[in-house]
C-alpha cells in the first residue's frame, strides 16, 4: 500500500515561502518533493525531481488568486496533476495538506473527483483556510462558497481531517462589502470566525496555534511536529 | 492550424505602434509588409490558431495580425457588451486603490471604495489583463471586479455519467494493457467503471477485460455547474478537436453538463460535443448574492 503527500499552497505567499517555511522544516530537501506547474488551461507545464520513489508531491498553479474562478477552476487542474503523477508513482491513497487557499481547493476537488479516482483520500489538513471568502463572520454569515461546500459534506466521509487556525492578534479586518470597522481576532490574512468554519466543514475541531500569522505558523513547531507523522 | 469564429463587435486596436500584417497560405501565416497604423481599430469576426498556439486575428480578408498579450502592452481588444450590460462591484481595493487603466491601457489613480458599484457597457483585454469600462476613459481590472449577477443555478450532479468518448478510433486494450484487434469507433461514449495505469498511461475500464488508453478518449466528469466566459476569443471545439461555431460571448453564463479531460484538452461541456477551453470559461456556482464575500 502506497501512500503520497500532496502539498498545495495558498494565494497569500509563493510557492518558495510555503517550501522554505513548511516543507523545509519538515526535513524534506527539493529531492524528495516532486513538484507539479500546471498551466491555467490545465496542461502539465514542467515537473521538477520527478521519481516514482518520491513520496511528496507540491501542486504548484500558474495562478492560484484568490477568487472565484480560480476556486472553480484549480480543482479541475490539481487533477491533471494528481493524475499525472499517479500515473508516475501508482500511489494507492493520499495525505493532502493545503494551507489557506490551497484548503479551499483541495476540499473542492475530493468533492467533484474523489470517487471517480483510483486512489483513495487518508488525510485532509487544512492549514488556515478561509472557507468563508473574504468574510470576517462565521458560518453565522455564509458565503455562497461555503454553502455549496457544506452541502457537498457526504464526499468528505471516512477521511481522516485536521484544521489548523493561528491566532495572532486583534487588528481591523477588511470585509468584501460595508463598512465594519470592528476588530476580529485573526492571523492577519483570515479572521478566526472565518477560520473557525473548517470546523462546520469537517466536524472536527479547530487547532489554534497562538502567536504565529497566517504565514508564520508555517514554521511553527507545533504545527511541523503534527506533519511529520506523515513524512 | 484551426479557425475559431467570433461574434461581432470585438475589435482590436494599437495605441503607439504598428502591427505588422500577414496572410494565410494555406497552413501557413506569412508576414507581408504591410501593417496596421498605430491608433487604428479593426472589426475582427475570426481569428486562426496555428500549430504553435499563436492566435492570429482576421482583419480584412486574408489580412492577419498576431501580438502577444503577455510582452505587447500595445495592442487591445475590446468587446461592447451592449446586450449583456453588467454591474461591476469593486473589491478589496487596498491602500493605493485597484488598477485602473484609460482607453489606451496606461495606469491611472484611483480611489474607487470597498463595495461601490458601476454599470459596464465594454470589456477590454490589454497589458494580459481584462478591464471592465466603468466611466469615459476609465477601465477597472476584472481581478478587482466582482460581477453582479441576477439569478442563480446551483451546483448538482448532473443527469452525465461518468464516461470517457473516443476522440479518433479507438483501440481496446486487455487487461494486461496490451492491443486488442478490436477498435471504438470515433465520438462513442462509455461508461468508465474503473481507471488503472501501467505507469506509462491511465487506462479506462469499459467492459471486463476492455479497456481504453487516454491518449485516445476524453473523460466526462459529471457533475454541472454554471460557467462564466471570460474570453474575448472563447475556444470551442468538439471531442475529436475541430473548432465548433457557437453564439457564447464574453460575461455569457451558462449551464454546463459536465467536466472535460483529455491529454491536451481541458474544458466545459457545453453540449453533447462541444466544450469550451477551461482557459476560456470558469466556474461560477452562485450567480446572486455574494459568492466569497
Amino acid at each position: 500500500m502506497t501512500t503520497v503527500n500532496v502539498w498545495i499552497a495558498g494565494s497569500t505567499g509563493s510557492q518558495g515561502d510555503f517550501s522554505n517555511s513548511l516543507l523545509d522544516g519538515l526535513g524534506l530537501d527539493s529531492s524528495q518533493n516532486t513538484t507539479v506547474y500546471v498551466g491555467n488551461d490545465g496542461k502539465i507545464i514542467s515537473k521538477q525531481n520527478q521519481s516514482s520513489t518520491n513520496k511528496n508531491i507540491s501542486v504548484i498553479f500558474e495562478n492560484n488568486q484568490f477568487a472565484e474562478g480560480t476556486l472553480e477552476n484549480n480543482p479541475n487542474i490539481l487533477d491533471n496533476a494528481l493524475m499525472s503523477e499517479y500515473i508516475a508513482k501508482r500511489f494507492d491513497s493520499i495525505n493532502i495538506f493545503g494551507h489557506s487557499n490551497g484548503g479551499n481547493i483541495l476540499t473542492r476537488w475530493i468533492e467533484r473527483y474523489s470517487k471517480y479516482r483510483p486512489f483513495s483520500v487518508n488525510q485532509i489538513v487544512t492549514i488556515c483556510t478561509p472557507f468563508n471568502g473574504y468574510v470576517v463572520q462565521g458560518s453565522d454569515h455564509p458565503t455562497g462558497f461555503l454553502k455549496e461546500v457544506l452541502s457537498s459534506k457526504d464526499s468528505l466521509n471516512g477521511i481522516s481531517k485536521k484544521a489548523f487556525g493561528a491566532y495572532y492578534n486583534y487588528a481591523t479586518y477588511r470585509p468584501y462589502t460595508g463598512n465594519n470597522s470592528a476588530t476580529y481576532a485573526g492571523d492577519t490574512v483570515v479572521t478566526l470566525a472565518n477560520a473557525e468554519t473548517a470546523e462546520n466543514v469537517f466536524n472536527v475541531s479547530l487547532d489554534v496555534i497562538n502567536g504565529v500569522t497566517h504565514m508564520s505558523i508555517l514554521k511553527s513547531s507545533e504545527l511541523q511536529n503534527y506533519l511529520k507523522n506523515f513524512i | 492550424m484551426k479557425i475559431y469564429k467570433l461574434n461581432t463587435h470585438t475589435e482590436i486596436g494599437t495605441v503607439s505602434t504598428p502591427l505588422s500584417i500577414f496572410n494565410k497560405n494555406n497552413s501557413t501565416m506569412s508576414k507581408t509588409g504591410s501593417v496596421l497604423q498605430a491608433g487604428t481599430s479593426w472589426l475582427v469576426n475570426q481569428y486562426i490558431i496555428d500549430d504553435n498556439g499563436d492566435i492570429f486575428y482576421q482583419v480584412a480578408t486574408n489580412e492577419y495580425v498576431t501580438f502577444d498579450p503577455s510582452t505587447n502592452t500595445d495592442v487591445r481588444l475590446i468587446k461592447n457588451l451592449a446586450n449583456n450590460d453588467a454591474t461591476v462591484t469593486i473589491q478589496d481595493p487596498g491602500a493605493y486603490g485597484i488598477d485602473v487603466v484609460n482607453d489606451k491601457g496606461i495606469s491611472i489613480s484611483n480611489s474607487y471604495s470597498n463595495g461601490s458599484s458601476w454599470t459596464t457597457d465594454k470589456v477590454m483585454f490589454v497589458n494580459n489583463k481584462y478591464y471592465y469600462r466603468i466611466a469615459i476613459n476609465i477601465w477597472a481590472s476584472s481581478n478587482n471586479c466582482f460581477a453582479e449577477n441576477k439569478s442563480g443555478v446551483i451546483n448538482n450532479q448532473s443527469d452525465q455519467i461518468h464516461k470517457v468518448v473516443t476522440t479518433q478510433t479507438a483501440i481496446v486494450y486487455n487487461a494486461n494493457f496490451n492491443p486488442t484487434t478490436t477498435t471504438e469507433e470515433t465520438n462513442s461514449g462509455w461508461l468508465a467503471t474503473d481507471i488503472k495505469t501501467n505507469g506509462q498511461n491511465n487506462y479506462y475500464q469499459i467492459a471486463t477485460n476492455m479497456w481504453l488508453i487516454d491518449s485516445q478518449v476524453m473523460e466526462v466528469l459529471p457533475y454541472s455547474m454554471i460557467i462564466r466566459i471570460n474570453s474575448l476569443t472563447p475556444k470551442v471545439q468538439d471531442f475529436q478537436g475541430n473548432p465548433v461555431e457557437n453564439t457564447i460571448d464574453f460575461g455569457h453564463q451558462l449551464l454546463s453538463k459536465g467536466y472535460v479531460k483529455g491529454s491536451n484538452f481541458n474544458g466545459y461541456l457545453l453540449t453533447d460535443n462541444s466544450i469550451i477551453s477551461i482557459d476560456d470559461a470558469s466556474g461560477t456556482t452562485l450567480l446572486y448574492g455574494n459568492y466569497l464575500g
